[in-house]
């Protein structure tokens, strides 16, 4: 009975065209920032309760409610450009003022030691995920586009091509090429 | 150039290699370079990298399309797959053959999870230990290709997805005999959270069979924190669809028998909605629409099954089975009565239909109408939505995302708990469609003078729905009791935005 993304992305395509889709920015990107923010924080001690999750979440989902709110996106592009944005800086933001100096996270302990026995580069640490954020800002335009589309904001690869208007293999290879830019920009990184 | 060229070259070599991986093959980088070994240091390299990146693709969050997994003809050189039956979101489901018993069977080749091999063997071998008339019985369970498969008995017949609607008396029988399964489950330590229509087989003389235990699992991984919430979003309970894990038990799934029921006996959900956002709000929040029609007794059982709270359910499905035989039972000896028992029920879903619905019934000087006196009337309008409540301010969110923000003036030090219950629930009650949003929170906050965050407390609108009996709804809520009965610590200054 779950709506098929493609379903809804072509539902929302059609309101586009004829009317104010600020109310499904706002609807998706909340649904996105809340499922990725609950994999982010989950794996923190002390967060590990949906509600708490939740808790964080309110504040930054009232920052992405007042930064949407006066925006009318005339393609689907912008559409996905604005509200994965969006997801990506509210989940940055909340990692610092989370866990930052001041942060109730502040004494996390990151275990550097599990996660250096570990073949994935999946963030382990407050740290991690932060320097993560940060290098998906700083990837190519047409790489971090298309890591945004996918891995913020949920869409299928087909769907990405048509949103970005290219073709299949072209968002495949921006997509393994960005994966293979943030792993070296990572390794790179003194955080992680 | 030609690092240009070889960079192509390698990028095209890495495309292949994921896409067969994608599919459960691992190429090597030997296979993919044949001809060009200056390529194979790189591409291995970069392989490795893919694969240490590997979780950025299996983030559940993405919503992968179904994979085409090409059937194999013989599974463990024993079963003769003959064809797909079914596709779904936890794996393929094949008609086979099992060449050494030479009988029809049922193969699950479940897609891969987030989960060791190992742990997936167990819960199959665990569920293979089910053994009752109702539940589809698993013999075997193996790997392929890495995937786990589950062989099981083949149902000849449609699920309840598939039949036409049923009688009333049908659809009791059918649902007391799927509860006798569940009850006989349960007590062997089994949740399955997926019960829906799909996943209820009937066989050719109407019996119905509980399948798809694969997403099972046992108190003991609920406990335990393992296990985390799965399901069909109409057919989920509401502990499932806030995510309260530590509240699903029994009771969650016969909560969704309730829904199945339900549907059996209308051809419709109890809660329809445009997206899956709305119809979150509607499980967590909003009563079901009574059946017209409907012997009481069973719309009493339909509507205890569907209680927003665990504990105003049935507490377990073999209390629900004998409340739906005794509507049979009944039924047989008023047969004599059919007509004055008829005009009697008329009457009587009538009278209950009208008693029911008298809690939501605004009564004049009542708190929602206090809102609108208080309160401008163009913000409180039926579209509007209450979103959260914040430091002495109420946010008023309506559908073209203006935020209206509420001041309600400086507050001295004290606790602003009649604060919110003169505000918040002065604009309705918790079922009210205005606090419609399943992110809805009420925040109960400390402030000095200054108007200074120091303390908040938050309470879940989701939680204080369940928290209020059922027959609480309609009725205002005292926030207070959620309220600790202690200082706020010591005054901090909002840092964040």
């Amino acid at each position: 009975m779950e709506i098929g993304h493609t379903t809804q992305l072509q539902n929302w395509l059609s309101v586009l065209e004829k009317d104010d889709v600020r109310g499904e920015i706002i609807e998706h990107t909340g649904e996105r920032l809340r499922g990725l923010a609950r994999k982010m924080l989950g794996g923190f001690p002390g967060v590990h309760r949906w509600e708490e999750t939740d808790d964080v979440l309110q504040n930054a989902l009232i920052r992405l409610h007042r930064s949407l709110a006066e925006v009318k996106p005339q393609s689907a592009r912008q559409f996905y450009g604005l509200a994965t944005t969006q997801i990506r800086r509210e989940l940055l933001d909340l990692v610092r003022s989370r866990f930052g100096p001041e942060g109730i996270g502040k004494n996390h302990h990151t275990d550097g030691g599990v996660a250096a026995g570990l073949a994935t580069d999946e963030p382990q640490s407050i740290e991690d995920w932060t320097a993560f954020h940060e290098e998906v800002e700083k990837l190519p335009e047409n790489e971090q586009e298309v890591f945004g589309l996918i891995w913020y904001g949920g869409l299928h690869q087909a769907d990405a091509a048509k949103v970005l208007g290219i073709s299949l293999a072209t968002i495949k290879r921006r997509w393994q090429a960005a994966r293979l830019h943030l792993h070296e920009a990572l390794a790179d990184d003194p955080a992680s | 150039m030609t690092q240009q060229v070889d960079e192509d070259r390698i990028a095209e070599l890495l495309l292949r290699w994921e896409e067969a991986f994608d599919h459960g093959q691992d190429l090597t980088t030997e296979e993919l370079c044949a001809g060009s070994p200056e390529l194979l240091e790189p591409l291995k390299q970069r392989i490795a990298v893919l694969k240490q990146m590997a979780w950025v693709k299996d983030d559940p969050l993405l919503r992968q399309p179904p994979s085409q997994i090409p059937p194999p003809k013989i599974l463990a050189d024993r079963y003769r797959i003959e064809g797909l039956i079914a596709e779904g979101g936890h794996g393929q489901v094949f008609r086979a053959f099992d060449q050494e018993l030479q009988r029809p069977v049922a193969i699950k080749i479940a897609r891969r999870r987030n989960v060791p091999d190992e742990e997936l063997l167990e819960e199959a071998r665990r569920v293979a230990r089910l053994r009752h008339p109702g539940i589809v019985a698993v013999h075997d369970v193996g790997r392929h290709e890495g995937m786990l498969f589950v062989v099981s008995d083949l149902i000849e017949g449609k699920s309840l997805a598939e039949i036409e609607r049923p009688s009333v008396k049908e659809a009791v029988r059918i649902v007391a005999e799927v509860a006798d399964a569940l009850h006989f489950a349960h007590e062997q330590g089994f949740v399955h959270r997926d019960i829906k229509p799909g996943n209820i087989l009937l066989d050719g003389e109407g019996h119905p069979f509980v399948a798809d235990f694969g997403i099972a699992t046992t108190t003991e991984e609920l406990i335990d924190g393992r296990s985390v919430s799965v399901g069909t979003l109409p057919y989920m309970a509401p502990e499932q669809v806030a995510g309260e894990t530590q509240l699903i038990d029994r009771r969650t799934d016969i909560y969704a028998l309730g829904v199945v029921l339900y549907e059996l006996l209308t051809g419709k959900l109890p809660y329809q909605a445009r997206t899956p956002i709305a119809l979150r709000e509607q499980i967590l929040f909003r009563s079901p629409t009574r059946i017209d029609g409907l012997p009481d007794s069973v719309q009493a059982i339909c509507l205890k099954c569907l209680a927003k709270t665990p504990a105003d359910r049935y507490a377990t499905a073999k209390e629900m089975a004998a409340d739906l035989r005794a509507t049979l039972n009944t039924s047989r000896k008023r047969n004599w009565l059919i007509v004055a028992g008829t005009i009697m029920l008329v009457v009587l879903v009538a009278f209950s239909t009208r008693s029911l619905f008298q809690p939501n019934i605004v009564q004049p000087g009542s708190a929602t109408r206090a809102t609108k006196t208080s309160i401008n009337d163009t913000v409180l309008a039926a579209d509007k939505k209450v979103f959260l409540a914040n430091r002495n301010e109420v946010w008023v969110m309506d559908n073209t995302a203006t935020a209206i923000e509420y001041s309600f003036g400086p507050e001295q030090w004290k606790p602003v708990a009649n604060l919110v219950k003169t505000t918040v629930l002065s604009r309705g009650t918790i079922d009210d469609p205005r606090i419609g949003d399943d992110r809805a929170t009420v925040y109960v906050r400390y402030a000095d003078q200054q108007g200074n965050q120091s303390h908040v407390y938050k309470i879940p609108v989701a939680s204080v729905a369940r928290y209020s009996p059922s027959k609480g709804l309609g009725q205002p809520l005292d926030f207070s009791r959620f309220i600790p009965d202690r200082k706020p610590p010591a005054m901090q200054r909002e840092t964040s935005q």
